[in-house]
């Protein structure tokens, strides 16, 4: 093949085959020490290791709420995290038939000479560490690109350096028996309407299926997590059915059949929105080898958090709230969602904040 | 859209649709004076226009064959040639259901500083030929483009240029209303094996898909003309099983889900061979988001035209001969072929060392 089959080939492609089931997704939990304190101040807790402990806690013994997931992304810290009863967090998880995975990118730089384009650091010992998260129960992995569209943006500098960083991240997880998730991210920050957006993702996602090709990553071991094809964040907003119209089209136009599993990011969209979205899309008559999934954060933990607001007797409303969101983002993945879910408070609010740092 | 979308834009995707049905495919019949005088030699036929022209019509009017045709590659003479009751090829062709289409290439030449390796030509005034093609009737294209493998090829040179000019082609036919044929066609020729040619055929149709994204060209207005991945000429042979599963895997990692579909060559392959290799990759199990046909030349024509052997009294003969490879392939494209449509004739190896169109 012109892909490396690594020693974990068969492993690979049965985790990314077993993601994208029909009906489960993902819940991005990886916020790194940083974002994570911005999510508490938002709610008055305190970003102290005890209360990401506890947040954590809630949103994976959330009663019923695991079945619709087949994966969650930690951040490091999480990854050794225990219950309060001292159970390891990914014990729970796999105990509840959910894969961890495991962010390894550290964050953007900026590309020097472009307009605030950057590109993804982490590739220095990203074998070895790999190979630790492996050892501590990781079974996936997940790398953030982020491009921007602006005048001259993306830049033919922005989306190489990204693609080519993206496939080298793939090529490492996937000798250590990570299956990477493969992120190009391009930010909803803008005036531009949803057919710039639709040329920009289908220029960078062949892009990136290239760069994944010259670097021989195998792609039934993959998962795509793209951004869906919208208007831009100060353009108006359009129904969810041409937002899957559009998607799904850029999407058949640059994804091979190969990758087993496509799971969105949320990007700025309201956990009602992406919900309502995701549905769209599955509910399209027209080709999708592949399974379209959600792999959300803040678009699944919004209204969790305002419901617990730090409080110990707020647990089971907010546990009652991720469940709701859970349950719903299942439908959506089945095309069956609807848009009847009790929407918590905060449910319906943008989560968009201009040119967002993760 | 990072595709052009121009005003034949639905037509094209229409078209594209058409010729990709389930149970139809292409006949290539687009062989150049040069090419189609080898074969009539090889039945001692004189390489004259007449003789042409009664071959082709002995192809486009056997009775029923086109029930299983989308598609017929013509020659740009045979474009304009007609019937001897006077009606032109391409209505004989339109009456039936069967698409019209056009070589454009203009053959191949030697990349300087590679090992024999080449490019494409066929640029020269290629938009104002597409007009007049498309103002005769056709509506799809075909363009070959050829790689080979070796301890050093094919080149990232080889690849790149190829693939670029398969993109610019592209693109000046949709402009022009005209379906393009993708067609890099990988050689067989070498002691490699099954693996081999499925990773060059991977690496080159990726290539390719990068290229058309450049130059904007529209996926859904297209079809691929891939060659099948099997072991090289000078390599054991295979079980048409293995070939199935080596040639949808590497096509499943390469080809995005929006071409309708793909029409493979038949390089050296016997007719029956083709068609077995066809039917197994149908019969697979797995996800195909494109249908898998044909667009052969030497493995629907061979038997036929040993059968003519340029004499009037065998035309329904080998009209029959062709109506049965026609049938099987179209079988084959469901999945449902059953084996025993191969005369002798049907199982000789069509393969030449070298070959050049």
């Amino acid at each position: 093949m012109s892909c490396f089959i690594s020693k974990y080939a068969d492993e690979l492609t049965k985790n990314a085959a077993y993601i994208g089931t029909p009906g489960k997704g993902i819940l991005a939990a990886d916020e790194s020490t940083g974002t994570i304190g911005k999510r508490l101040s938002s709610i008055n807790v305190e970003n102290v290791e005890e209360n990401r402990r506890a947040l954590r806690e809630l949103l994976f013994t959330a009663p019923g709420a695991l079945q619709y997931l087949s994966g969650v992304i930690l951040f490091e810290e999480t990854l050794y995290q225990k219950t309060a009863s001292g159970k390891l967090f990914v014990v729970v998880l796999k105990e509840g038939g959910v894969l961890p995975g495991i962010k390894v990118d550290k964050g953007t730089v900026e590309l020097n000479g472009t307009n605030g384009e950057t590109f993804t650091q982490g590739l220095d010992g990203l074998a070895q560490r790999c190979q630790k998260y492996y050892e501590a129960g990781a079974r996936f992995a997940k790398w953030r690109a982020v491009l921007k569209i602006g005048a001259n943006e993306p830049s033919e500098l922005a989306i190489q350096e990204n693609a080519n960083g993206l496939a080298m991240y793939a090529a490492i997880c996937q000798q250590c028996g990570l299956v990477p998730i493969v992120e190009p991210e391009i930010l909803v920050d803008g005036p531009h309407d949803i057919k710039k957006c639709a040329e920009v993702t289908e220029r960078v996602l062949a892009a990136c299926y290239k760069a994944l090709n010259d670097h021989h990553v195998m792609l039934e071991g993959t998962l795509l997590k793209p951004n869906m094809v919208t208007p831009g964040s100060d353009s108006p907003k359009v129904a969810p059915e041409v937002i899957a119209e559009y998607t799904v089209r850029a999407l058949q136009r640059t994804v091979p059949a190969a990758v087993p599993a496509i799971v969105f990011l949320s990007g700025g969209q309201s956990e009602e929105e992406a919900t309502l979205n995701l549905n769209a899309m599955n509910k399209l008559q027209t080709k999708k080898p592949w399974s379209l999934s959600f792999s959300f954060g803040r678009a699944l933990q919004q209204s969790t958090l305002k419901a617990w607001a730090g409080k110990e007797e707020n647990v089971k409303k907010a546990q009652d709230a991720l469940l709701v969101r859970c349950k719903a983002n299942s439908e959506a993945t089945l095309g069956t969602y609807k848009g009847d879910a009790k929407l918590g408070e905060g449910a319906a609010e943008s989560l968009h904040v201009k040119d967002y740092k993760y | 859209m990072s595709a052009f979308v121009g005003k034949y834009a639905d037509e094209l995707i229409k078209n594209a649709k058409y010729i990709a049905t389930p149970g139809k495919g292409i006949l290539a019949a687009d062989e150049s004076t040069g090419t189609i005088g080898k074969r009539l030699s090889s039945i001692n036929v004189e390489n004259i226009e007449s003789n042409r022209q009664a071959l082709r019509e002995l192809l486009f009017t056997s009775p029923n064959a086109l029930t299983y045709l989308s598609g017929v590659i013509l020659f740009e003479e045979t474009l304009y040639q007609k019937t001897s009751d006077g009606k032109p090829f391409v209505e004989v062709l339109e009456e039936n259901n069967v698409i019209p289409g056009i070589k454009v290439d203009k053959g191949t030449v030697e990349i300087a500083g590679t090992n024999g390796e080449t490019t494409t030509q066929g640029f020269d005034s290629l938009g104002a030929r597409c007009q007049q093609y498309y103002k005769a009737g056709a509506r799809f294209a075909k363009w070959r483009s050829v790689l080979k493998i070796g301890p050093n090829e094919p080149s990232e040179l080889s690849i790149q240029q190829n693939a670029h000019g398969l993109a610019r082609y592209s693109i000046i036919c949709q402009e022009n209303g005209l379906v393009p044929i993708v067609e890099p066609e990988v050689l067989t020729d070498g002691p490699h094996d099954i693996q081999k040619c499925a990773a060059v055929t991977e690496t080159v149709i990726a290539a390719v898909y990068k290229a058309l994204n450049e130059h904007h060209v529209l996926l859904e207005g297209t079809l691929l003309k891939p060659n099948m991945a099997t072991p090289g000429s000078d390599s054991p042979k295979v079980a048409a099983e293995v070939i199935a599963q080596y040639t949808v895997t590497a096509l499943r990692r390469s080809v995005p889900p929006a071409v309708p579909g793909i029409v493979f060559l038949s390089g050296g392959q016997s007719e029956e061979e083709a068609t077995i290799n066809l039917d197994a990759m149908n019969k697979l199990d797995v996800l195909k988001p494109w249908t898998l046909s044909f667009s052969f030349g030497r493995a629907l024509q061979q038997s036929t035209l040993k059968t003519w052997a340029g004499k009037k009294e065998n035309v329904a003969k080998a009209q029959e001969a062709f109506l049965s490879r026609c049938k099987a392939n179209s079988e084959a494209t469901l999945g449902k072929y059953g084996g025993g449509s191969a005369g002798g004739l049907a199982s000789e190896s069509l393969f030449v060392k070298g070959y050049k169109y």
